[in-house]
């Protein structure tokens, strides 16, 4: 038996740090859907388990809520399986209640709202669903699973949405702990389990797919952007998971020391290499330091910043640790004598002292003196 | 450079040739007055110098002598370096220039101007003559006159003044490019700020979308908290509702009810018979008060029947007490009425005593006064006759002043022509030998013997008896009209005399004394006599003796009329009358003292009188009064014990109090058997249990209904969607905030960029002119101690700091004049320190200063003085003395030139 296990879509997420690519960011986690019924059908994997945090709030709005639907029905010949997450647990006007009061909700499509098991491809496993009622719960959403009922000899397949406890959580979280034994107290053949948005498994049994479009720099496992293809062979038969690429975006975090200008070729080739056909699919975190002086400054802004960022979908820079190294022809191309000089001196001492709250400032009023004074107004 | 000598010719208002010589190191002061032409030698020093030779320029026409058309000459000797120099011009007519170096070395025409230009750095003059800019430094330190007030024009000193200060401070460059880089800082900073520091443009519109946003995520967040909230009520109502509907809790409900039932019965059942216990004993007590409390009323009667009895009695006795005090109070009354009386004639006798004797003295003092005036009447007519006999003399005198004056003046013209005549007389000296007597005589005087001398003023004839005859005729100028005026006078004499009645002058003189004397006599009696009859308003006594006459025979009548009225008493002394008076006033006052007294004794025995009556009165009535309440008193006792004798009401005592304490005993027990509960509590309770049994189904309606409108609520407000709606708001926000945060890091970097390059010029200019300043601050605080100024780059004084900063355009005319003659005395100190050729000419300059700043100016030229040549050229000699120095003067000389 073969199924695709994916989770934390997160539908409608905002992206309010990336300016005019959020909605292109928004935009893919929809195309994503699509991807992973394609996968499903070249895979053969007429099941797709959705671990839970489909949409990224709990009252989104009516096209929001559609939308994902919409995708899957598209799908007419692939099972899917969703269950509430953290993000849009089950409550009274929540979601769930929303779709379930759908007129017209394709008959592909199985919501799981209470912990029975239920028969998956036509009876060939049985899925135990693990069902999020606040968004915060102080129980173990996998405990029922431990009872629920199925018939001799079934596969029995978990799926949830939480932390597993001891593995990756946040010791000090009390909410949607998962036990980390839950697929041998519970005789699951498979727990698949959504929340953590890097795929990562515990154990034989226990699994994050991680989110199909990764969303973040820190995502942690293996980044986000994949899709788990798993056989299960047989109640007791350990499972074998691919994971398969199918995130568009890749979210890149990056350091670099800058001391010259070989230090900023390399820069930007590495930049430049990490989406050479499609560099609009890179998004990166670059975290420069290091010393650069005022001509090699301006270069960084030019070919760096300007140049790569306009190429790259993001460029988030971090360059507080990127100082001015000031040499005496910096100085000199600014002015050999006079107040403008004695200003860039000044600039100079300030810049070079850490201890100074006004260094950083400094260091870029210096920069701009020295573009300025080279005619330029950047 | 030191000027030495100056030579004009035909130069405007000296025509023929001067010289200024022996110009001297350090001061030299050229006094004269206005018009002189003082400056008239600075601007034959600045056309010397600046002017071309050869211009055809109006201020080379004006150089030209007044009136004429000669060619103006000019010469100078100046010392630059070791040696003289020597610079000659002519101009307009054959025009020439000549410069003789020290060494002796020649140079003519341009080449002379040329090399001038040179060695006093000046540029050469245009078509137009020498303009300030031209003049270099000269043009700052040669002040003409009025422009003293200001500061030196630096147009074209300010390349040789930098020059000076980039050797000794550096060069300040980067002043343009500086600027440059301040004006782009400043426009890109005032894209984004205006002056006052506000944001605007972009990052106005920023801060107005930000601002519009959070109030918009303020309003989808309430919306968000309102709906959290109704989630909350919904969860909250339908656990309650849940609750409500559980059957045990109903079944609790209805025994708790029935328990409260049955304890409620129980508590009013005690309570019934507590209420009837507590009305028996009330009952009891009743009637045992009231056997006690007629007791008590028995009592009290008789205590006042005692009382009332006593009191009767008391009232009595003060009444008749009272009654014999007025009868004896009535006769002293009679007494005093009498007193009264005797003391009333009295008084009125004295009254008319003192009236009469009053009369009697006013008459006594009107008949004194009556004998002055006839004494004073008596004297002013013997003074009277006096002054008609003296009027009658002044009348009859002839010779007034006019006359006498007449006479005199008639004299002394007489005498005046006469001494004229005199004075040109031939004077003939006789001496006839004795025994011819008779023999010789002159205009028919016959001669005595002896010597005589007898001046001839006419012509006279000498008659020799027997001889014949001398004629004397003197010659004299004027003879006749000088014997005219004498005729004329003599006969005017004459007539003067005739109107006078006199013989002669002497005569006439003497009428003239009588006259006076008379006139002095007869004002003396006109006088005295004024003195005696002045008058007086007072007694209605005009001035003069007729009005005195009338006044006495008026008083007379008037008199002998009182006199009959009073008698013979009236002859008396009005001073003893006087005495008599004041004894009868004193008698009358006595009389009134006694009859006030009479009648005060009187009135006192009345008040006593009254008083008394009205005791007696009051006592009586409260007598009346006792009697009466002791008669009410007796006859209620009477019929009380007719009532009820004394012996059955101790009786009633003592029944009704053993009743009283059986009750009480009764209700004491009732009250300690009192039950917990009580009837409030148990019917609330009771109240409390029905309520809930009863309304447990209409409560679980209403909160169906509550739920429902919730529900309602919740739906009504939408939501779906809403997190959306706030995240998106937020990222336009952040979005925002973002492009806001980076103007502000703009504006952070331009405005640290700013500041530092601002800082960096402000300082570079202070370095710069602090060699300026430093040369003129000596001075300048000679002349105000402590003080400081303020120059700007083109090195011009800006301010002034003493107590406090003052604007130097603020200052006073006087002021801005001393410190514009310090800085250029600064400049040219500086000047020549740095082996520039510098000097000073003041034209009529300090012409504000009072005379201490004049002494405090001359001590700082004259310091100024040994380093650098000043020539003072001033119209006010006086005060320009004390400052010392070399005079110059203005000599002729020779042709100036070749």
């Amino acid at each position: 038996m073969r199924f695709i296990h994916t989770s934390d879509w997160q539908i409608g997420k905002s992206f309010g740090f990336a300016d005019d690519a959020a909605q292109a960011l928004r935009d893919e986690r929809l195309e994503a859907i699509t991807r992973l019924g394609q996968i499903a059908r070249e895979r053969d994997a007429r099941c797709v388990l959705v671990a839970g945090d489909v949409y990224d709030v709990q009252t989104p709005s009516e096209k929001t809520l559609r939308q994902p639907i919409e995708r899957m029905r598209a799908f007419p010949d692939v099972e899917w399986h969703l269950i509430p997450g953290n993000h849009d647990p089950h409550t009274p006007r929540g979601p769930w209640e929303r779709l379930r009061g759908l007129q017209d909700a394709p008959a592909n499509i199985q919501l799981h709202l209470t912990p029975d098991p239920a028969p998956i491809l036509g009876g060939a496993a049985f899925l135990l669903p693990g069902v999020l009622t606040r968004q915060h719960a102080m129980s173990d959403p996998t405990e029922p699973m431990d009872h629920a009922a199925t018939p001799d000899g079934a596969t029995r397949i978990g799926l949830a949405h939480g932390s597993l406890i001891g593995f990756g959580s946040d010791p000090a979280s009390t909410h949607n702990r998962i036990a980390y034994d839950r697929p041998a107290r519970a005789g699951l053949a498979y727990l698949a389990m959504g929340d953590f948005h890097g795929a990562q498994s515990h154990g034989e049994r226990a699994w994050y797919s991680g989110t199909p479009e990764t969303d973040d720099f820190g995502t942690g496992g293996a980044g986000g952007g994949d899709v788990l293809v798993v056989d299960a062979d047989g109640p007791r038969a350990v499972p074998r998971v691919a994971r398969e690429r199918i995130g568009r975006f890749a979210w890149h975090r990056l350091d670099a020391t800058l001391y010259n200008t070989s230090d900023l070729d390399v820069l930007e080739t590495r930049l430049r290499e990490l989406a050479p056909q499609a560099p609009g699919t890179a998004l990166v975190w670059l975290t420069v330091s290091g010393a650069l002086s005022l001509p090699e400054l301006d270069v960084f802004e030019d070919r760096i910043v300007h140049g790569v960022g306009s190429a790259l979908r993001v460029l988030r820079l971090d360059r507080a640790e990127l100082r001015p190294r000031v040499s005496e022809s910096d100085l000199n191309a600014i002015d050999h004598a006079g107040f403008v000089r004695t200003a860039a001196d000044r600039l100079a001492a300030v810049a070079a002292d850490d201890a100074d709250p006004a260094h950083e400032i400094a260091a870029a009023a210096m920069q701009r003196l020295y573009v300025m004074s080279r005619g330029g107004r950047r | 450079m030191k000027l030495r000598t100056l030579e004009l010719e035909q130069f405007r208002k000296f025509a023929r040739p001067v010289r200024v010589a022996g110009i001297r190191d350090g001061l030299n002061v050229l006094c004269g007055p206005n018009e002189f032409g003082k400056s008239t030698l600075l601007a034959a020093i600045r056309g010397l110098l600046f002017e071309r030779y050869g211009s055809k320029a109006d201020p080379i026409k004006r150089m030209q002598c007044w009136g004429g058309n000669a060619a103006p000459r000019l010469a100078m000797e100046f010392e630059v370096g070791d040696g003289v120099w020597r610079i000659e011009k002519r101009f307009v007519h054959q025009p020439y220039a000549r410069l003789t170096a020290p060494s002796g070395a020649r140079f003519d025409n341009d080449a002379a101007e040329e090399r001038l230009q040179e060695l006093l750095g000046f540029g050469a003059a245009g078509k137009q003559g020498a303009k300030l800019e031209q003049m270099g430094v000269w043009g700052a330190l040669w002040v003409t006159q009025r422009d003293s007030v200001l500061q030196p024009d630096l147009a074209g000193a300010r390349g040789t003044i930098s020059g000076c200060l980039d050797a000794e401070v550096g060069v300040l460059t980067g002043t343009e490019k500086g600027q440059a880089l301040l004006k782009q800082v400043r426009e890109r900073l005032f894209e984004m700020v205006d002056g006052n520091g506000k944001p605007k443009g972009r990052h106005r519109t920023l801060n107005e979308e930000i601002a519009a946003r959070d109030k918009t995520l303020g309003t989808l967040r309430d919306r968000a908290a309102r709906l959290a909230e109704d989630a909350e009520a919904l969860r909250e109502q339908t656990r309650r509702r849940d609750r409500e509907g559980d059957p045990a809790a109903a079944e609790a409900d209805a025994a708790a009810l029935a328990d409260a039932r049955r304890r409620l019965e129980a508590v009013l059942l005690h309570q019934r018979e507590l209420e009837r216990a507590q009305t028996a004993h009330e009952l009891t007590e009743r009637k045992w008060q009231d056997a006690l409390a007629e007791h008590s009323a028995r009592c009290e009667r008789i205590r006042r029947i005692v009382e009332s009895r006593a009191s009767a009695d008391a009232e009595m006795r003060a009444a008749e007490t009272a009654r014999a005090t007025v009868a004896a109070v009535d006769a002293e009354i009679e007494r005093a009425r009498a007193g009264v009386a005797a003391a009333q004639a009295r008084h009125e006798a004295a009254g008319c005593n003192a009236h009469r004797l009053r009369r009697i003295e006013q008459v006594a003092r009107e008949r004194q006064a009556l004998a002055l005036l006839e004494a004073a009447l008596a004297e002013a007519e013997t003074v009277e006759e006096r002054r008609r006999a003296l009027q009658a003399r002044f009348d009859a005198a002839r010779v007034t002043p006019e006359r006498i004056e007449a006479i005199r003046a008639a004299v002394r013209e007489r005498d005046t022509a006469r001494s004229a005549l005199d004075a040109q007389a031939t004077v003939v000296a006789f001496e006839l030998l004795p025994g011819h007597e008779g023999s010789v005589s002159i205009a028919g005087e016959v001669l005595a013997p002896g010597r005589r001398t007898i001046a001839i003023s006419d012509e006279a004839e000498i008659a020799i008896a027997g001889i014949g005859r001398i004629v004397v005729s003197p010659a004299i100028q004027n003879h006749v009209k000088l014997a005219k005026r004498i005729s004329a006078a003599e006969l005017h004499l004459r007539e003067s005399l005739m109107a006078t009645a006199c013989a002669d002058h002497d005569a006439a003189e003497r009428g003239a004394a009588e006259r006076s004397a008379a006139e002095r006599d007869l004002n003396d009696a006109r006088a005295q006599l004024a003195r005696l009859v002045p008058g007086n308003p007072q007694i209605g006594l005009m001035a003069g003796i007729e009005a005195l006459r009338e006044k006495v025979d008026a008083s007379r009548r008037v008199s002998a009329i009182a006199f009959v009225e009073t008698g013979p008493e009236a002859e008396d002394a009005p001073e003893d009358i006087l005495a008599r008076v004041r004894a009868a006033d004193a008698e009358e006052d006595a009389a009134k003292h006694a009859l006030s007294s009479s009648a005060a004794v009187l009135s006192g025995a009345q008040e006593r009188r009254s008083a008394l009556h009205e005791t007696q009165v009051r006592a009586d009535e409260r007598v009346d009064a006792e009697r009466r309440a002791l008669r009410r008193f007796e006859s209620d006792a009477a019929e009380a014990d007719a009532r009820e004798p004394e012996v059955q009401l101790t009786e009633r005592i003592a029944e009704t109090d053993c009743a009283r304490q059986a009750s009480g005993a009764t209700l004491a027990a009732l009250e300690r058997a009192r039950p917990e509960d009580t009837p409030e509590g148990m019917r609330a309770r009771v109240a409390r249990y029905e309520q809930a049994v009863k309304d447990r189904d209409a409560r679980v309606q209403r909160l169906n209904v509550t739920i429902a409108e919730i529900r309602a609520r919740i739906a009504g407000e939408g939501g779906f969607g809403l997190d959306e709606e706030i995240a998106r708001v937020e990222r336009e926000r952040d979005a925002f905030a973002r492009e806001r945060a980076g103007i502000a890091h703009e504006i952070a970097v331009l405005t640290l960029l700013r500041d530092t390059l601002e800082a960096a010029e402000r300082e570079a200019k202070e370095r710069y002119l602090e060699p300026v300043v430093r040369r003129i601050t000596p001075h300048l605080q000679g002349l105000f101690p402590g003080a400081e100024i303020a120059c700007d780059e083109a090195f011009r004084i800006t301010g002034l700091t003493r107590a406090i900063a003052e604007e130097f355009d603020r200052l006073s005319d006087g002021t801005q004049e001393q410190i514009a003659v310090l800085a250029r005395l600064a400049f040219a100190e500086m000047l020549v320190d740095r082996g520039k050729p510098a000097m000073v000419v003041l034209d009529d300059a300090l012409a504000y200063a009072d005379f201490d700043r004049m002494e405090r100016m001359f001590d700082i030229l004259a310091q100024a003085s040994r380093k650098v040549q000043i020539l003072i050229l001033t119209c006010r000699e006086d005060i320009f003395a004390r400052l010392g120095g070399t005079r110059l003067e203005v000599k002729a000389c020779d042709v100036v030139a070749a």
